[in-house]
C-alpha cells in the first residue's frame, strides 16, 4: 500500500523530483536517468543552435536541470562522472554563447559542486578566473552583464577563500591563488585582482608579504585606477570601504522611547543598565567620523620586501611624463604615500624634495596636503641641503607680510613640522627671520612662530637670537661652553639606558648608599623567576640529622667580613650552592653572584673618590649612565623603579615636549593652517545658529501650551474653582479630620508614587 | 519689482567668494563638468520607408512562435502552415522555429506542428533533421508526460513522411534506443532491475489513464518501425548490389563518390560546437545493419524481451503490438545468431 502511495507521488516538476530523489535515490534512479538524458539532449540542442541560442526556449529548462543534477550529484556519483567536466568546458569554451543567466547558474552550480567536494577549489578558481579577462571592463563594451558576472566571481572567490581558511590556513591554495593573481595582473583584470586582494587583506585571510607584493605590483601597474587603489590601500584610507561588520541598522535604539519606558516601567538595575548601554552606543556612533581613518596601513608597509625600490619606482611613476594620466588629487595621494614610506623607513630619495618645489605655491590646489607630504618625507638622515631647498621655498612663497595670515601660518607650521624631523635643514639667518614673526599680531602666525622658537630651544638654542633662547637654554649654553651642536649623521638618541638619570637622581635624593641587604632583597625577585624547578630541587634534599652542614649564609657573612676575605667567601658561596643542587641554572646563579661581589668590591673602592667629588650631576643622562654603570649592576627592583620614575616624568613630558620618534607620525594637513579665526559675517552667524538649532526642539516653557487640542478637563476646572466655594466641602475639610493612620497611608502612597515617577 | 527669490539670486552673484588655502576654488555657477567620456553614442534608426511587406508578415509569424501565449503560438503555426509554400527561402527558419515547439507545453500547438511537419517536403526535412531529432530526443525524455506521449508521433512523422529513417538509424541508433527505453520506463542497466518496477509499472499502466495507454501502444509501434528500419536486413540486397554495380565501374566505387545524403560527415564534428566527451556512445555513427543489429542484441534485447513478455500478458491492443514486436525481435536475434555462427565457421 505504501508503495502505491509513493508511486502516486509521480514527479511532475524538477523540484519535486529533486526532493524525492534526495529521500530515496535508489528508487528514483530511472527518473533521474531520464532527466539526465534530457539534460544531455538539451545540451546538444544548445550546442547545435548556433546564433539563436539566446532566444530559444530551452534556456530556463536547462538551468533548472543543471541545478537539479548538481543537487543530486552526490547520490549518483557514477552516473554523473562527466557532469562537472561538461559544465567546466561549457563555461570556459562557450561562455560567449551562453545567456547571462545560464552562465550565472553554471558558476553557482560549480561552487555548489565545490562545496560538496566533487571538484577541487583549485580547478574551480582556474575555471572562473580566466573569465575575468574576457569580461573585464577594459575589454568588453558590448556585453551588458559583464559587471554582474565580475561581481559574482568576486563574491565567489572571497567566500571560497574565506571558508577554506576558516579553520586552518589553506596555505597551498593561498599560494597558488596568489601566484595566479601575480601572473594575472594584466591590464584587463588588474583592478579586480587589486580589489579582491584588498578585500582578503581586510578580512584577515591574507596577511603575508606575498599579498603585499601583489599590492606593490598593482600600485606600480601604471593604470590610474589600479595604482590609486593600491596607494589608498597602503595609506589605509580604504579601510572602511572593505572592512566588515557594518552593523548599521541592527541596533537602532530610540533614546526617547527608552526614557519613556524608564519613567513608566518598574525601575530595575537591568533597565538602567540597558539605558546606559544604549546611550553609550549612540555616543559611539556619533563620534565615529567617516572621514577619519587615514592611519597608515602599518602592517602592510612593514611587510614590504623592498621599501627603497618601491619608493623609487613610485616616484618614477609620479615624476616622469607618464604621470599625465593622474589628476592632481591622485598625484597628492601618491606624494602622501611616498612621503610616508620614506619617513617611516628613513629612505634616501633626494629627487622627491626638488619635485615638491614646483607645487609649493599658496594658490596650488590642496597645497596643505603637499606641505604635509613634505614634512612627512623629511627625516634626519636626509642631507640637510636637500630639505633646506624646500624650507627656503616655503619661506619665500608663504611667509611674508604680503600674504594672508592663513597662508603665513600654514607655511610657518609646515616649516616647523619639517624642522622637528630634520632640525639641520635651516640656516641661522632664516630661522631668526622666521622667529621674528612671534611679534605678529595675527594670532595664528604668532603661535606658529612661538612654536618654532620652543622647538629650537630644545634642539639647538644657539641658533636662536639671544632673547629667544629662554632661561634654561641660556644657562645650559653658558654652563658647557662649547655645547653639543647638531651634526648631520650623528645619532642624537640617548645612549645607554633611557631614563637612567632619573634613577640616579632619585637614589641621591633618597640618600641611598649601596645597601647590601636591600640589594639582596632586590635580587630575590629575580631568583624566584629564574628557576622554580631549582627551588624544588633545593627543597627536597635529604638532611641527615647527625651530620653537620656548613651552609654559609652568604648574605650575612659578607657584611661582616673584610674585603680581603671576600674572595674566599665567594668560593664558599658558590660551593654551598653547588652542594644544594647541581642544576645548571643554579650554577649560573652562583656565577652572577660572584660577579656581583666582585663589582661590589670595585664599587666600594670608588665610593670614597666619588663622594669626594662634587655632586654636580644634574641629571645628565650620559654622565649618570657612566656613573651608575661603573658602580652598580642594576637589579630588577631598580628597573621597576626606573619604569615608575619614567612614568612620572612622562606625565610632565606630555604637558609640553613630545616624544623623539617623529618620523613615523602623520602630519595633519588640515591642522597646518592653524587656528585662523576671522570675524563672521551676519549670514555666517545666522547659518551657524541655524545649524545648532537643527534637530532639537525649541527652547522655552511648555506651560500653557496644549499638546493635543481639547476642552478644559474636570481636573482643571476643579483647580480653578473659587476657594471659598470649596472650603466647606467634605472633600477639603475631610483632609484635616483624617485619622493619623489614614494620613500615614496617604503619605506613604504619595511617596511611592513619587518614587515611581523617578524623583 | 521682481520676486523675492529672484532678487536673492541676483544678490548672490555679487557676493565675493573667499579663497582658502589648501581648498579648491569654488566652482562658477555656470560651470559645466566635462570630465565624462562617452564610449559610444547610439542613435536609434528611424525610417519612414519601412513598410510591412508580405515577407515581413511571414517573418513576424515566425517570431510569434516564441510568443508566451499558447493560442498565439498555435495561430502562428497555422499561418506558417498556410503560407510556407510562397516563401521557400524561409523554410530553414520555419523548421528551426517549429522544432522548438516539439517541446511545447500546450497539446494543441504540438498537434499543429505535427500537421505542418507532415506537409513539409521530405528533402528539406532531411536537410534540417539534426535540429528536429535533437528536439525529439529531448521530448522523449521530457518531464512533462504529455510532451513525452507525443514525442513518438514526431519520430514517426520524421521516419515516414520526412524520409529520415535511414539517417536516424545511422546517426542516432543508440541514443534513440535509450530514449525509447526511458520512454517506456524500462531500466537499461541490470542494477536498477528490482527497484524500477514500481516506477515503470505505475508510469506505464495506471499513471496517465487513457492517454498514457494509447501513447504506450504508439511507442511500441514506433519502436517496432525503428528496429525494422535499423536492424532487419533488407531482403532485396541482391538487387541493391546490382544497382551499385550498374552505377560504377567497380564494386566499391560508391565509397569514393560524393555522398548524396545531407551532412554525411557530420558525425566527425569538424565544424560543430560541442562539449567534447571521451567515449560518448550516443553520437556514434553505425552505417552498417550488421553492427546495429549486434549492438541491439548485445545491449538491449535481453531486457526488452523480458518487458515485452510481461506486456503481452497484459493482453489487449498493447499485448498484440508487443507480441508482433517480440516476434520481430526473435527473428532479429535468430539472424544475429546465424550470422555469428557463420563468422565462427569461417
Amino acid at each position: 500500500m505504501a508503495r502505491k502511495q509513493r508511486a502516486a507521488l509521480l514527479p511532475t516538476n524538477i523540484i519535486l523530483l529533486q526532493n524525492l530523489v534526495k529521500r530515496d535515490p535508489l528508487s528514483y534512479r530511472e527518473e533521474f536517468l531520464q532527466q539526465y538524458a534530457h539534460y544531455e539532449s538539451l545540451r546538444d540542442i544548445l550546442m547545435a543552435s548556433s546564433s539563436s541560442i539566446k532566444e530559444n526556449g530551452i534556456d530556463e529548462e536547462l538551468r533548472e536541470l543543471i541545478g537539479f543534477i548538481t543537487a543530486v550529484c552526490p547520490c549518483y556519483k557514477e552516473e554523473t562522472k562527466q557532469f562537472p567536466g561538461e559544465l567546466k568546458t561549457l563555461l570556459s569554451e562557450h561562455h560567449r554563447d551562453l545567456n547571462p543567466e545560464l552562465r550565472e547558474k553554471i558558476i553557482q552550480c560549480l561552487v555548489m559542486l565545490r562545496n560538496r567536494d566533487i571538484i577541487s577549489a583549485e580547478s574551480l578558481i582556474q575555471t572562473i578566473f580566466p573569465l575575468l579577462t574576457e569580461y573585464s571592463a577594459v575589454n568588453n563594451n558590448t556585453e551588458t552583464n559583464s559587471k554582474a558576472l565580475r561581481k559574482q566571481i568576486f563574491h565567489t572567490l572571497v567566500t571560497l577563500l574565506k571558508s577554506l581558511n576558516s579553520g586552518t590556513r589553506a596555505a597551498r591554495l593561498n599560494k597558488t591563488v596568489q601566484n595566479l593573481f601575480l601572473s594575472g595582473l594584466t591590464k584587463e583584470n588588474a583592478l579586480f585582482v587589486t580589489k579582491i586582494t584588498i578585500k582578503l587583506w581586510y578580512s584577515q585571510i591574507w596577511n603575508d608579504s606575498r599579498t603585499v607584493e601583489i599590492m606593490v605590483q598593482s600600485t606600480l601597474s601604471g593604470d590610474a585606477k589600479v595604482s590609486v587603489a593600491g596607494a589608498r590601500f597602503f595609506l589605509g584610507a580604504d579601510k572602511d570601504l572593505y572592512e566588515e561588520g557594518n552593523d548599521d541598522s541592527d541596533d537602532e535604539v530610540d533614546i526617547s522611547q527608552l526614557k519613556h519606558h524608564m519613567k513608566i516601567n518598574k525601575k530595575t538595575k537591568k533597565q538602567s543598565k540597558k539605558f546606559d548601554s544604549a546611550v553609550k552606543t549612540i555616543k559611539k556612533k556619533q563620534n565615529k567620523d567617516p572621514n577619519k581613518g587615514t592611519a597608515l596601513n602599518f602592517t602592510a608597509v612593514q611587510l614590504l620586501r623592498d621599501p627603497q625600490g618601491f619608493a623609487e619606482n613610485l616616484f618614477k611613476q609620479l615624476a616622469t611624463t607618464s604621470a599625465r594620466k593622474f589628476n592632481m588629487e591622485q598625484k597628492i595621494i601618491f606624494m602622501n604615500l611616498i612621503s610616508r614610506i620614506v619617513g617611516v623607513n628613513k629612505l634616501q630619495l633626494l629627487g622627491l624634495y626638488s619635485y615638491f618645489l614646483k607645487y609649493l605655491t599658496p594658490k596650488q590646489q590642496d597645497v596643505t596636503k603637499i606641505l604635509a607630504a613634505c614634512a612627512q618625507s623629511s627625516h634626519d638622515l636626509v642631507p640637510p641641503d636637500a630639505i633646506n631647498m624646500v624650507v627656503r621655498k616655503i619661506a619665500d612663497e608663504f611667509v611674508s607680510d604680503g600674504v594672508s595670515t592663513e597662508v603665513c601660518s600654514a607655511g610657518m607650521n609646515s616649516i616647523r613640522e619639517i624642522l622637528t624631523r630634520a632640525p639641520l635643514a635651516i640656516d641661522q639667518a632664516l630661522l631668526q627671520d622666521l622667529t621674528a614673526y612671534s611679534k605678529s599680531k595675527a594670532k595664528a602666525v604668532n603661535i606658529a612662530a612661538k612654536s618654532l622658537i620652543s622647538l629650537y630651544r630644545e634642539v639647538a638654542p644657539e641658533m636662536l637670537m639671544r632673547k629667544d633662547r629662554g632661561k634654561e637654554a641660556s644657562i645650559k649654553l653658558q654652563g658647557s661652553k662649547k655645547g653639543k651642536s647638531l651634526q648631520f649623521g650623528v645619532e642624537s638618541s640617548v645612549q645607554g639606558i633611557p631614563g637612567i638619570e632619573l634613577l640616579d637622581k632619585w637614589r641621591e635624593e633618597q640618600g641611598l648608599a649601596v645597601d647590601d641587604e636591600n640589594e639582596e632583597a632586590a635580587w630575590e625577585e629575580q631568583q624566584k623567576d629564574l628557576s622554580d624547578a631549582d627551588d624544588i630541587d633545593g627543597d627536597w634534599v635529604t638532611v641527615e640529622s647527625d651530620k653537620e652542614y656548613e651552609i654559609s649564609d652568604g648574605d650575612d657573612d659578607k657584611e661582616d667580613e673584610d674585603e680581603k676575605m671576600a674572595d674566599a667567601d665567594v668560593n664558599d658561596d658558590s660551593d654551598s650552592d653547588l652542594d644544594l643542587s647541581d642544576d645548571d641554572e643554579s650554577k649560573n646563579f652562583a656565577k652572577t653572584k660572584k660577579n656581583k661581589t666582585i663589582s661590589r668590591k670595585a664599587k666600594k673602592k670608588r665610593r670614597e673618590i666619588q663622594e669626594a667629588e662634587e655632586k654636580k650631576y644634574n641629571g645628565d643622562a650620559e654622565e649618570s649612565f657612566k656613573k651608575l654603570a661603573a658602580n652598580r649592576i642594576l637589579t630588577p627592583a631598580d628597573f621597576a623603579k626606573l619604569e615608575e620614575l619614567k612614568m612620572e616624568a612622562g606625565v610632565e613630558k606630555l604637558m609640553g615636549i613630545k616624544s623623539s620618534i617623529r618620523n613615523e607620525e602623520e602630519v595633519d594637513a588640515d591642522g597646518l593652517v592653524g587656528p585662523v579665526k576671522r570675524k563672521q559675517t551676519k549670514e555666517e552667524r545666522i547659518e551657524s545658529i541655524r545649524e545648532g538649532r537643527e534637530g532639537r526642539e525649541k527652547f522655552g516653557s511648555r506651560r500653557g501650551k496644549i499638546a493635543t487640542p481639547h476642552s478644559t478637563t474636570n481636573r482643571e476646572k476643579a483647580r480653578k474653582k473659587n476657594f471659598i466655594m470649596m472650603i466647606h466641602k467634605r472633600q477639603v475639610q475631610g483632609k484635616a479630620r483624617r485619622s493619623l493612620r489614614d494620613k500615614q497611608k496617604v503619605l506613604q502612597a504619595h511617596i511611592e508614587k513619587q518614587k515611581k515617577k523617578g524623583y | 519689482m521682481g520676486s523675492k527669490k529672484k532678487t536673492k539670486e541676483k544678490k548672490k552673484d555679487f557676493i565675493k567668494q573667499r579663497l582658502k588655502v589648501g581648498k579648491d576654488k569654488p566652482k562658477a555657477s555656470n560651470h559645466t563638468d566635462v570630465s565624462f567620456t562617452a564610449k559610444s553614442i547610439s542613435i536609434p534608426r528611424q525610417s519612414v520607408l519601412d513598410v510591412k511587406t508580405n515577407e515581413a508578415e511571414f517573418a513576424k509569424n515566425i517570431s510569434l512562435t516564441r510568443h508566451a501565449t499558447p493560442q498565439v503560438r498555435k495561430e502562428a503555426v497555422l499561418f506558417l502552415a498556410k503560407h510556407w509554400r510562397s516563401h521557400p527561402t524561409m523554410l530553414a527558419a520555419v523548421i528551426s522555429s517549429i522544432a522548438k515547439l516539439i517541446l511545447d507545453q500546450s497539446g494543441s500547438v504540438r498537434g499543429e506542428v505535427l500537421k505542418l511537419l507532415k506537409t513539409l517536403p521530405s528533402a528539406s526535412v532531411q536537410l534540417h533533421y539534426t535540429v528536429l531529432v535533437l528536439y525529439v530526443q529531448s521530448a522523449m525524455t521530457h518531464i512533462g508526460a504529455s510532451v513525452r506521449h507525443d514525442s513518438s508521433k514526431f519520430l514517426e512523422v520524421l521516419m515516414e513522411d520526412g524520409g529520415c529513417g535511414k539517417l536516424l538509424v545511422d546517426n542516432h541508433w543508440i541514443k534513440l534506443s535509450r530514449c525509447f527505453f526511458s520512454l517506456l520506463h524500462w531500466p537499461i542497466n541490470a542494477a536498477g532491475v528490482g527497484l524500477a518496477v514500481t516506477v515503470g509499472s505505475s508510469a506505464g499502466g495506471g499513471g496517465g489513464g487513457q492517454a498514457a495507454r494509447t501513447a504506450r501502444v504508439r511507442h511500441l509501434q514506433v519502436l517496432g518501425k525503428f528496429i525494422e528500419q535499423g536492424a532487419v536486413e533488407v531482403k532485396s540486397i541482391d538487387t541493391e548490389a546490382g544497382q551499385i554495380e550498374a552505377e560504377g565501374p567497380h564494386v566499391s566505387t560508391q565509397c569514393y563518390v560524393t555522398p548524396d545524403v545531407p551532412g554525411p560527415f557530420q558525425h566527425l564534428r569538424l565544424f560543430a560546437r560541442a562539449v567534447n566527451i571521451e567515449g560518448d556512445l550516443n553520437n556514434m555513427r553505425f552505417e552498417d545493419v550488421l553492427v546495429r543489429r549486434k549492438v541491439l542484441v548485445d545491449v538491449f534485447t535481453e531486457r526488452m524481451m523480458k518487458e515485452l513478455r510481461s506486456i503481452v500478458k497484459e493482453g489487449g491492443e498493447v499485448g498484440r503490438v508487443a507480441n508482433s514486436l517480440s516476434v520481430m525481435m526473435e527473428r532479429v536475434m535468430e539472424d544475429e545468431k546465424n550470422y555469428q555462427q557463420s563468422i565462427g565457421a569461417s
